[in-house]
């Protein structure tokens, strides 16, 4: 894995075409990542709408059990109008008109209905479930919509007299009393009266009760119709709406928490108020997530408000789907993206890599032409013809190219007729030099000659003074012209590496060191210098014996810095002055004649970088230091390299 | 100069690392929707005759299986898939009792399917002593559940058929009922049944018991031919060969059957022109939620399910939507279904008392026609 990353690490660093690819990918990320959060909020969006138009949904469901409740109560207004209720609620109204004790006879007969098991029926009751009337309340409602509709929509149905005393029922109802019941004092006080969920044992059915009054053709009030209405039959009326989700669920609870409906099977009556989806339906309308049965779900949710003259009793009806069902676009559209992206991605990689070749192969292969023609191969050429900025690179560097080698050979041409003219000049210069120097030592000679003659033939002091002034001065003549002659070689010849303890054997030849202790510690060290180098160390050594006075001991040897070398000349003379330190190396004069050694010597070594000062202690001895930088100095033997 | 070539190498390996890191966030990210962590099934086993006489039950099982991919396409039953196990009990009481017994072994499942009076009425004691909840589909002889604190039965029964029939019979007027009839105790219940409401009527009885193994019935509807009304009920083939040979011999009373009758595969068949059935209104046109549940089974099984078939769609939706968000163990399932309860099925709408074992859906009459159920 290391070595695999390594790879990738050092190819991507340098190669161009690896960035490229590089960058395709990184575009193709970062789209898919803006993709995927535009995805993502997406989903949020979607979760809104599903959301809202859950509540909506639950709004209609609503409004639709409302309505539905209420075209059942108009069903009861419908029979109440009817001529079977009222011609059957006249005659038994005036039955009991007719009565002494119509209560009396009420309460009597229902002591004997309610002493009867629920199960079983009198001749009395019988008559009343197979009357006129009853037969048919029961036909137009009961068997209507189960018969039409396979839907158990009524429970009980009955109609009571004025008195409250049953006159029709279709079911044995529990009781034959009626006007101590609250739906029908409500009735009787406000015209009609829907009442919220409730069980009724005579239809073993929970619903509502939906009760009217009927009046007689005379305008007065002649009875109530009732009939209890199996809420859970309309609620599934309403659900058969087409489902857009597989995972919707329809619930209906009471303001209490008790679960009216549900579209899978339910426990009637549970009780809900401790249910997430309860405790955060708290607005008239609204959605929300939560979860049931371990899985998160929205939330659609509005409270009843009623329809037309029935004000409703807030139940809450929830429209609610599974989330991952309805989040399941986004969910196909994350993978799609991710299937997408894999292939972009890869495509990317194999396009750009195919693209990127196109560019860096060309370009490594100027890059090869440039670095051969920086190693001095100016015939290099780039066979790259193409009409793009590439081209046009490769077409400027054969362009230049060819003008380097153009430039190169023509100097080199020119140098080389330049040098020979200089070596030309130069030899007449040197011959012009030498015998012109030759021609004037020889006249000096001569002069000193005749100037020694005449100093041993005059008589006057003064005479003799002024022909002494003439001889030094001659000699000083003497000095320059040897001197040119010594500088004038000095970088005629190319710097060349010298081996210091020959130089010194070389250059001390004919120096007269006899008593004289010479301590040399060279090693093998060799500088690149003018090849007058020796004529330094001889000019050190002549300027101890000269100069030095009391010298007895020379040493020559080195010692090595971080910085380079320094070459150390030392003699144990009476060393320089210190105000003549500052002078030695250049041309002054010195007891009244001209002194050009140390001169020379310094610029000896400049011709190679290297430079020398004296360091001694007057008194003690003169002490040259000949510094070397590193790359002008070796030694021939590695053995002697001092470690770094 | 010497520290540029380390801080560009520096600056490549981040740039490296982090386009690996986007590149592994982005997969992870974006493959999160491929991932479907599956939680540990819940199992449900039926005893299900898929050989035998009673192989026409077989339905069952694939409506059982409509509702099973229905519940765990979006939530299976508390986020746990429910995993259908089938058994075939080969119509055979006693292989039925074997396969219990290895099922509770092997599977332990949550609740037992049995179909058919028959083999339910031979597991319901061992369900009561697994103390797990044995439901019966397609179990029509009555008060099967009395007396066993785990048994559940959801069908028609036997009383209900006979009382739609004997209206019938009341209608035409009829005196005397012959009754041929499968001697199993599905038929035998029927024909108890109707020979006590027939007799109460005013109608004389004559009734013929045959067997599975029986198939012609020529002798028995001969004996039958001078009745007002012939009465048919039984196994399914059993049934057909005695509508065909009832057809065959040329009677013209007459003819009334069972629900077993109102099932596709019956009254599709020409010889059931014109019997009168006890049918659910799960036939009926006009019934929306049924015609929904019979188009989207036709479309997924290639053939339309019958009333019988349809309570396995309607049983396993019951079992599910009682046990929502409750701990998914036989004593809440027992429990809940004891409770009583509502529940909207394609059979119909059902309000089942607190306590109360039976869920019955009603049959209404109809007559046969044309292949199609006309309600009277």
């Amino acid at each position: 894995m290391v070595p695999m990353i390594d790879g990738i690490r050092a190819w991507s660093v340098s190669r161009l075409g690896a960035k490229l690819v590089a960058l395709g990918v990184a575009v193709i990320l970062i789209l898919t990542m803006l993709t995927a959060w535009s995805v993502e909020m997406g989903g949020e969006s979607l979760r809104d709408a599903i959301g809202g138009d859950s509540a909506y949904l639950a709004s209609l469901i609503s409004t639709s059990i409302d309505r539905g409740i209420y075209l059942k109560y108009h069903e009861m207004t419908i029979l109440a109008l009817g001529l079977v209720v009222r011609e059957a609620l006249e005659e038994s109204n005036t039955i009991f008109d007719a009565m002494d004790d119509p209560y009396g006879y009420i309460n009597e007969t229902n002591d004997e209905w309610i002493a009867i098991p629920m199960q079983e029926m009198n001749p009395f009751m019988e008559q009343m479930i197979n009357n006129n009337l009853s037969s048919n309340l029961s036909y137009r409602l009961d068997e209507h919509y189960t018969i039409e509709h396979g839907i158990d929509m009524y429970g009980e149905i009955l109609v009571t007299n004025k008195y409250g005393a049953l006159v029709a029922m279709t079911t044995r109802s529990v009781d034959y009393l009626k006007w101590d019941k609250d739906w029908w004092k409500s009735t009787l006080a406000n015209g009609f009266s829907i009442d919220d969920m409730s069980y009724d044992p005579c239809s073993d059915m929970y619903g509502v009760s939906v009760c009217q009054t009927v009046y007689s053709y005379s305008g007065e009030f002649a009875g109530v119709i009732r009939g209890f209405i199996n809420v859970i039959a309309i609620a599934e009326e309403v659900g058969l709406f087409e489902h857009r989700y597989e995972s919707e669920d329809l619930r209906i609870i009471t303001r209490h928490g008790a679960l009216i409906y549900s579209s899978r099977a339910f426990i009637i009556m549970d009780d809900s108020s401790d249910k997430n989806y309860y405790l955060k339906s708290i607005d008239q309308s609204g959605y929300f997530t939560a979860d049931e049965a371990e899985r998160s779900r929205l939330y659609g949710y509005y409270h009843s408000t009623g329809y037309l003259d029935y004000e409703g009793h807030d139940w809450l009806v929830l429209v609610s789907y599974d989330y991952a069902e309805i989040m399941q676009p986004l969910s196909d559209l994350r993978t799609n993206i991710l299937i997408l992206a894999i292939i972009l991605a890869a495509a990317s990689v194999l396009v750009t890599y195919v693209l990127a070749g196109s560019i860096t192969t060309p370009v490594r292969r100027l890059t090869r032409a440039v670095v051969d023609v920086s190693a001095g191969k100016l015939d290099r050429r780039v066979d790259i013809h193409r009409k793009d900025e590439i081209g046009q690179l490769a077409q400027a560097f054969n362009d230049m190219a060819e003008e380097l080698d153009d430039l190169y050979n023509g100097l080199e041409t020119k140098v080389a007729t330049r040098t020979a003219e200089l070596q030309v000049a130069n030899k007449k210069l040197g011959i012009l030099g030498s015998i012109t120097r030759h021609d004037a030592l020889n006249q000096l000679t001569v002069l000193r000659g005749w100037l020694s003659m005449a100093q041993e033939t005059v008589k006057g002091e003064a005479t003799r003074q002024y022909l002494h002034k003439v001889e030094l001065a001659s000699e000083n003549v003497a000095s320059y012209l040897n001197f040119t002659g010594e500088y004038e070689k000095v970088g005629i010849k190319s710097p060349e590496w010298l081996s210091v303890s020959e130089s010194y054997v070389t250059s001390t030849f004919g120096l007269n060191l006899a008593g004289i202790e010479v301590k040399t510690v060279l090693d093998l060290l060799e500088v690149y210098a003018d090849p007058m180098f020796p004529k330094v160390i001889r000019n050190l050594v002549d300027n101890s014996l000269k100069h030095g006075r009391s010298v007895t001991k020379i040493s020559l040897n080195y010692s090595e810095s971080s910085d380079g070398l320094t070459l150390v000349y030392a003699d144990n003379g009476q060393g320089v002055p210190i105000e003549e330190k500052g002078k030695i190396f250049e041309r002054v004069p010195r007891d009244g004649r001209k002194s050009y050694g140390l001169y020379l010597s310094r610029e000896i070594l400049l011709m190679t970088g290297l430079t020398v000062r004296e360091t001694g202690t007057p008194g003690e001895g003169a002490r040259f230091e000949i510094s070397i930088p590193r790359g002008k100095y070796r030694f021939a033997d590695d053995r002697f390299k001092v470690a770094k | 100069m010497q520290n540029a070539e380390p801080v560009k190498k520096r600056v490549s390996r981040k740039l490296i690392s982090i386009a690996i890191a986007v590149i592994v966030l982005a997969v992870a990210l974006l493959s999160c929707s491929l991932i479907n962590p599956q939680e540990e099934s819940v199992k449900i086993c039926a005893i299900i005759p898929l050989s035998g006489p009673y192989a026409y039950m077989a339905e069952i099982k694939d409506n059982l299986q409509m509702a099973i991919d229905k519940i765990n396409k979006w939530s299976g039953l508390n986020n746990r898939p429910i995993e259908l196990i089938v058994a075939d009990c080969e119509s055979d009481p006693a292989v039925a009792v074997e396969l219990f017994n290895e099922l509770e072994d092997d599977h332990h499942p949550l609740a037992y399917i049995a179909v058919t009076s028959t083999i339910y009425i031979a597991l319901a004691p061992l369900a009561d002593e697994a103390e797990v909840v044995l439901m019966g589909l397609a179990v029509a002889v009555p008060d099967v559940t009395v007396g066993h604190d785990w048994c559940f039965r959801y069908y028609t029964t036997t009383e209900i058929e006979t009382a739609c029939i004997v209206n019938m019979i009341e209608d035409t007027l009829s005196t005397k009922v012959g009754l041929i009839y499968t001697d199993d105790a599905y038929g035998a219940s029927f024909a108890g049944d109707i020979e006590n409401i027939a007799t109460s009527c005013g109608c004389t009885i004559m009734s013929e018991a045959v067997t599975f193994s029986d198939t012609d019935f020529s002798e028995e509807v001969g004996n039958l031919s001078l009745c007002d009304v012939i009465v048919a009920f039984g196994v399914r083939t059993s049934l057909i060969n005695m509508l065909t040979e009832i057809d065959d011999s040329g009677y013209d009373g007459y003819v009334m059957a069972g629900s077993g009758a109102s099932a596709p595969s019956v009254r599709e068949l020409p010889v059931a022109d014109g019997v009168y059935v006890a049918a659910p209104l799960v036939y009926k046109e006009s019934n929306v939620l049924a015609s929904r549940y019979v188009s989207d089974f036709e479309t997924t099984y290639g053939y339309s399910p019958s009333h019988m078939g349809i309570t396995g769609y309607d049983g396993m939706m019951l079992i599910w939507g009682l046990m929502a968000d409750s701990e998914l163990t036989r004593e809440n399932l027992r429990s809940n279904l004891h409770s009583g309860y509502a529940f909207s099925g394609v059979l119909g709408s059902m309000k089942v008392p607190l306590g109360d074992h039976e869920i019955n859906f009603p049959l209404f009459p109809a007559v046969i026609d044309g292949g199609d159920l006309w309600f009277l």
